[in-house]
């Protein structure tokens, strides 16, 4: 081949243009995280365009998927995160620190921290902070499920057997409800077995995720599933016949959900993801995360609960006092374990 | 001669041309060359990296893996795990029965095409190709609106008073088989049809001539010369079957386990590299197995063919 004017230029204007989103990316900035990749990461967007109005070229990329997704492609890419942050459930920031891909986050450096309900903040495992809450309850079909179940016990009174869905362990939600079964029976919270053999007896319909669970729900194929509050009131607001009963004992039991950091990102990521959670933690946001369709249970205190969150957040004097969570640090260790003694027990 | 009046001396031509003479000279491995290196980079290489994961144990730091040392007990794990047998003979007996199924809707529809007029050549191959002009999710998505509890099927069902309740399809078995077949069904026509298209016209006619009734010329005519795209179609959908992965997940519900399915909990969810490594060996091998085994089987009866032509 030989080398020519023409050619010489031909490849320099072919690399400039190959070259030029990287070129761009590198004067502006692009921070991405994961985050749900629904209706859900709207209080995110606008954190995000909050973010760049105050660091103009700043720009913020959510991607939905799950936390355990990002945490396998974190290790397939040896530790060099493709994201720089990531909305996480406390059990999931358990395994993450397990697999030793998470920075702390320096409380310091965000200000509204210190209005966050002191009850929340245990459940970052001082690596993530609180933004907000899902409950887990039941949703439930209308149009067949009249008087629906108050505690977790009243699953198994035996009106439900067969009509039932669950939510494969791999999920917090599928673990979680195993360690709530565990807690109406009186029962060690990490008895995954136990837990199992109970809801062996139920002959549920298994869902592999919330959202899939929720579409069994939605088709008809059962008439309720233990779900996150913010699943059954999403498909409410399309019209759906659905409800949502915040069961107790335990309960009314909810997940904080936090912003963690992960580790090798960009020089100087960190006081944006900082400076970004902090953005999260404004009453604007706040009361923007707790409003329609999502309904997340806010963190920070004086937010008012609105009177059409009140089906799915805890909002009277009673639900508030008895709001609790798990001890998930007991049983998310255990989830790979869970999974396959679950598929022993369902799938063999 | 006439290719020598337009190449250049080879003296005076540069490396990259040489190479690209070479790549396009039809001789040897050279034109494979591309794909060797693409595959060795994306396949070949990722695939090492991966085995080599199933006989270790590993520390991991800051998202790395800081040590590994050898350990064949992933591998012992798995082969005397009940699991993984009831799983793997799962995937096994769906991949084949799709394969069954795929050649026993498949071969009528390539017949209709070699036998049909013009119109129905292209009507077939309109619906054939169109479904896969859609992504396989899209098309499992389909199944779960026609199989649902208020899915087209029950929905018919009830309003022609045949059933009370709608029938349980959806998170069964045979949704799981259903789907299957009707997504791995234009990988098993299509290589039908270009086998069977290439048929000399003429033997049909002369074994109509010499008295063969339509299925005797079928069965003794075309079904044998068919023989390679029998075993083509077969497979690709068995392969295709027994790796998949969306459509159990889809239709199959949160208690069907297969093969790929199990795979992607334990790499993902689990994070458990070791097994995940381990089962996708025993994936790859088993796969190779059946695989040989329809190549044998194909070649058999493609040479019992050659033989009666002879």
């Amino acid at each position: 081949m030989r080398l020519t004017r023409r050619t010489v230029l031909g490849g320099l204007a072919a690399t400039t243009t190959l070259a030029s989103p990287s070129i761009l990316r590198a004067q502006t900035r692009e921070l991405v995280m994961i985050g749900y990749g629904n209706d859900q990461d709207a209080p995110l967007i606008a954190a995000g365009a909050e973010l760049g109005r105050r660091h103009p070229g700043v720009s913020l990329q959510v991607i939905g998927g799950l936390s355990a997704e990002a945490l396998a492609q974190i290790k397939a890419a040896r530790g060099n995160s493709p994201y720089d942050f990531a909305v996480m459930g406390s059990p999931a920031i358990i395994n993450a620190l397990a697999e030793d891909v998470l920075v702390p986050l320096d409380f310091s450096r965000i200000s509204n921290s210190a209005n966050v309900d002191p009850r929340f903040m245990p459940y970052g495992y001082d690596v993530g902070q609180p933004i907000w809450f899902e409950g887990i309850g039941v949703a439930y079909d209308t149009t067949k499920i009249s008087t629906p179940p108050t505690t977790w016990a009243d699953l198994w009174s035996g009106e439900y057997n067969g009509r039932i869905g669950m939510c494969r362990p791999q999920s917090n939600l599928g673990l979680g409800v195993l360690a709530a079964t565990c807690e109406a029976f009186g029962m060690a919270q990490d008895d995954m077995t136990f837990a199992l053999e109970k809801w062996q007896e139920l002959d549920p319909l298994v869902g592999r995720s919330p959202p899939l669970l929720q579409q069994m729900i939605e088709r008809g194929e059962v008439d309720l599933a233990p779900l996150w509050h913010v699943n059954s009131a999403l498909a409410a607001s399309t019209g759906l016949p659905i409800g949502y009963a915040k069961l107790t004992g335990p309960g009314p039991l909810m997940l904080p959900t936090n912003i963690v950091q992960f580790v090798n990102t960009a020089e100087g990521t960190a006081d944006l993801v900082h400076e970004f959670t902090d953005i999260l933690l404004t009453p604007e946001i706040q009361t923007m995360a707790g409003s329609a369709p999502i309904y997340f249970g806010t963190v920070v205190q004086g937010i008012e609960v609105p009177a059409d969150a009140a089906p799915y957040v805890p909002s009277t004097p009673e639900e508030l006092a008895g709001t609790t969570s798990l001890d998930w640090p007991s049983f998310a260790p255990l989830r790979g374990e869970t999974v396959e003694t679950f598929d022993r027990m369902f799938a063999a | 001669m006439a290719e020598a009046s337009y190449t250049a001396p080879l003296a005076t031509r540069g490396l990259g041309e040489r190479l690209v003479d070479a790549l396009l000279s039809g001789r040897g491995i050279w034109p494979a060359v591309p794909a060797i290196i693409v595959l060795t980079v994306v396949a070949v290489i990722p695939f090492v990296i991966l085995l080599s994961l199933g006989f270790s144990d590993m520390e991991v730091s800051r998202g790395a893996i800081v040590s590994q040392t050898f350990s064949l007990q992933h591998l012992t794990n798995a082969l005397t795990d009940p699991l993984y047998w009831t799983t793997f003979q799962r995937s096994m007996t769906l991949a084949l029965t799709t394969t069954a199924l795929c050649i026993f809707f498949g071969y009528p529809v390539a017949y209709l095409f070699l036998i049909g007029g013009r119109w129905t050549r292209r009507l077939i191959l309109v619906l054939t190709i169109a479904p896969l002009l859609t992504s396989g999710i899209v098309r499992t998505y389909a199944w779960l609106v026609i199989l649902g509890g208020r899915g087209v099927v029950n929905s018919t069902l009830m309003s022609l008073g045949l059933i009370d309740q709608p029938l349980r399809i959806m998170n069964t078995h045979w949704a799981v088989l259903i789907g299957m077949v009707q997504i791995h069904l234009p990988v098993m026509i299509l290589p039908l049809i270009a086998v069977m298209s290439r048929h000399d016209g003429r033997l049909v006619e002369a074994s109509a001539n010499l008295g063969a009734s339509r299925l005797g010329t079928l069965r003794t005519v075309i079904l044998p010369l068919s023989v390679p795209g029998i075993g083509t179609g077969a497979a690709l959908v068995f392969t295709l079957s027994y790796t998949t992965f969306v459509v159990p997940q889809l239709l199959g519900g949160g208690n069907y386990l297969n093969a790929a399915t199990m795979i992607y909990e334990q790499v993902v969810y689990s994070l458990e590299w070791s097994k995940g490594s381990v089962s996708s060996m025993i994936l790859m091998v088993t796969c190779l197995i059946v695989l040989v085994a329809i190549a044998l089987v194909t070649n058999h009866f493609t040479r019992w063919t050659k033989g009666r032509d002879a």
